[in-house]
């Protein structure tokens, strides 16, 4: 096998290879650069590529390892960050040109923990403006393709990222998702994304910071369920520099994923999940249902209360103070989408805030009781495979949809995520096949607070089951590497 | 589509009683529909019955406990 051919497997597959000195950290490193300077003028997964960096902790680590000072599956291992993560003396944009010439002194906590794990930082993601939309159509950066379909969305606002993992452009990326911002485009692009427990993952590097309660964090984008059960035990774990962050016995999340799934007990929602639904998704997510039943899972039909209700105020009051403040001063550097949603929040009466906050505690509450009756619930990640950039109508079942009116793209791309971040529980997407177009589809796996090792066991078995557990290679890489 | 539309004069009455953002008409068109979506929502919730739901049956963070 050729150091090409171990660009698109698994980092748990290479890894031992790396740890017995079978595969050298500086080759497989160089090789992965060298995808990125092929692919990445067309696939603008990333914003900016650190070649020096990465070589530079590609040789740390090739010589740590040969004097025995292995650390761990993350030691040699290349991956990426979203430019809305902080990273010490590199630029950090969140997308947006008013953050240009913005270099943090400081990493964020998931970087500074993976780099103590040995990872090999290859460059900084591209994603949707201010991480705040879904189609990653930046107007600052360009649009990062689908890795499947370049003239398609990957999906938002991790695109970059889960175009770049999927490409074989590194092992794993951190994105960050607080509609959906990871699964989303995790299920577009056919690689697994996570989005652990309300700050399980510390918020500590967030650009721009975000507030008390509100659940946006870091979140894992990778090949397998496995990595990312490998990469979780490298990062998770108290931080006091996030006030959310909490003391928390963390499980080994490896040795949880072989648990016993039989007899789990499933909810499958009868409203809302499936009322808006591609027929193609929903026939993949109803298989996906049956290969879980035969693994011994049983499934029962919960409605989920004052869905549709939250959803209808999701955005209201929810723009930060930084962008209130920054609009005011520099409105024109917002692309058109993100300007005019961004003011509109301030036509918001107080009054209307604080009732619309109301209701999502309402059903935030109300989720998280229907999650602690079941092991997990299960629903497609989007309710649509990729659509073109260009598209200006996109048809979901008997629908036409205007995607391109004003805040509809974004109100349907997260329109299945969303939920969970508003509930504060944990969720997972995982490949689950191809349309009849070749275009991923997602499993969401959404489980109560704090049970990642459940839904983690549930994604990697259906994987196992199907064949899936390892992201297919998207056609464009194969042909590239054979 | 909201049950009664916004135009362009009730909406630049809007903006001057809420923001000290000057706005061109260019600029309230744009935001029109963020802001009809705004009242389409409020107008969904309008029936919940916010006083019925007893607080501590929203305590969502006794995992933590």
């Amino acid at each position: 096998m050729s150091i090409r051919d171990l660009l698109t497997k698994e980092l748990s597959e290479v890894a031992p290879l790396i740890a017995s000195g079978e595969v050298s950290p500086v080759e497989l490193t160089q090789a992965t650069l060298d995808l990125i300077h092929q692919l990445n003028p067309v696939t603008r997964s990333y914003t900016n590529v650190l070649d020096e960096i990465a070589m530079t902790e590609a040789k740390a680590a090739e010589k740590q390892i040969a004097s025995g000072a292995y650390r761990g599956p993350l030691h040699g291992i290349s991956y990426s960050i979203k430019e809305t993560l902080a990273t010490k003396g590199i630029p950090s944009t969140a997308g947006s040109v008013i953050l240009k010439d913005y270099v943090p002194d400081y990493d964020s906590t998931v970087g500074s923990r993976t780099r103590e794990a040995g990872g090999v930082l290859l460059g900084k993601a591209n994603l949707h403006e201010w991480a705040s939309g879904g189609t990653n159509d930046n107007p600052h950066f360009g649009r990062a393709g689908n890795s499947w379909a370049m003239d398609r969305i990957p999906g938002g606002s991790s695109g970059g990222s889960a175009a770049a993992v999927s490409l074989g452009m590194g092992y794993f990326s951190y994105g960050t998702d607080g509609a959906g911002s990871v699964r989303m485009p995790a299920g577009f692009c056919g690689v697994v994304g996570i989005k652990g427990t309300y700050a399980l993952l510390s918020r500590y590097g967030m650009i721009p910071p975000v507030g008390p309660g509100q659940d946006h964090g870091p979140g894992i984008l990778a090949r397998s369920i496995r990595d990312a059960a490998a990469i979780m035990n490298a990062v998770v774990g108290r931080d006091t520099r996030d006030p959310a962050s909490f003391a928390y016995d963390a499980p080994d999340y490896l040795a949880a994923l072989e648990k016993d799934v039989r007899g789990m007990r499933i909810g499958i929602p009868s409203n809302y999940y499936f009322e808006l639904i591609d027929p193609e998704v929903e026939a993949a997510v109803r298989s996906a249902i049956e290969v879980l039943a035969g693994l011994g899972v049983e499934f029962e039909d919960v409605h989920i209360p004052y869905i549709d209700e939250a959803m209808a105020v999701s955005y209201v009051g929810n723009v930060s103070e930084f962008h209130k403040a920054h609009l005011r001063m520099q409105r024109e550097d917002y692309g058109d989408d993100l300007r005019y949603r961004f003011m509109a929040q301030e036509f918001v009466l107080a009054k209307d805030a604080a009732r619309a906050a109301k209701v999502r505690d309402i059903f935030k509450a109300s989720m998280q009781q229907v999650v602690s009756k079941y092991d997990a619930l299960i629903a497609p990640t989007t309710c649509l495979p990729a659509y073109p950039f260009d598209a200006d109508e996109v048809q979901i079942g008997d629908s036409s949809v205007d995607i391109k009116a004003a805040g509809v793209a974004s109100e349907i791309l997260l329109r299945l995520t969303r939920p969970a971040n508003i509930a504060c529980i944990s969720a997972v997407s995982v490949p689950c096949g191809l349309t009849s177009g070749g275009l991923p589809i997602g499993l969401q796996i959404m489980g109560r607070p704090l049970s990642e090792t459940t839904i983690f066991a549930l994604g990697h078995q259906y994987g196992t089951a199907t064949g899936r557990a390892v992201s297919a290679v998207p056609p464009m890489v194969a042909a590239e590497l054979a | 589509v909201p049950t009664k539309p916004l135009d362009l004069p009730t909406l630049r009455g809007m903006a001057d009683a809420m923001t000290d953002l000057e706005l061109s008409d260019y600029e309230l068109e744009r935001i029109k529909p963020y802001v009809e979506s705004y009242l389409r929502g409020m107008e969904k919730i309008a029936s919940i019955d916010l006083t019925s739901i007893e607080p501590e049956s929203l305590d969502s963070t006794s995992y933590l406990k």
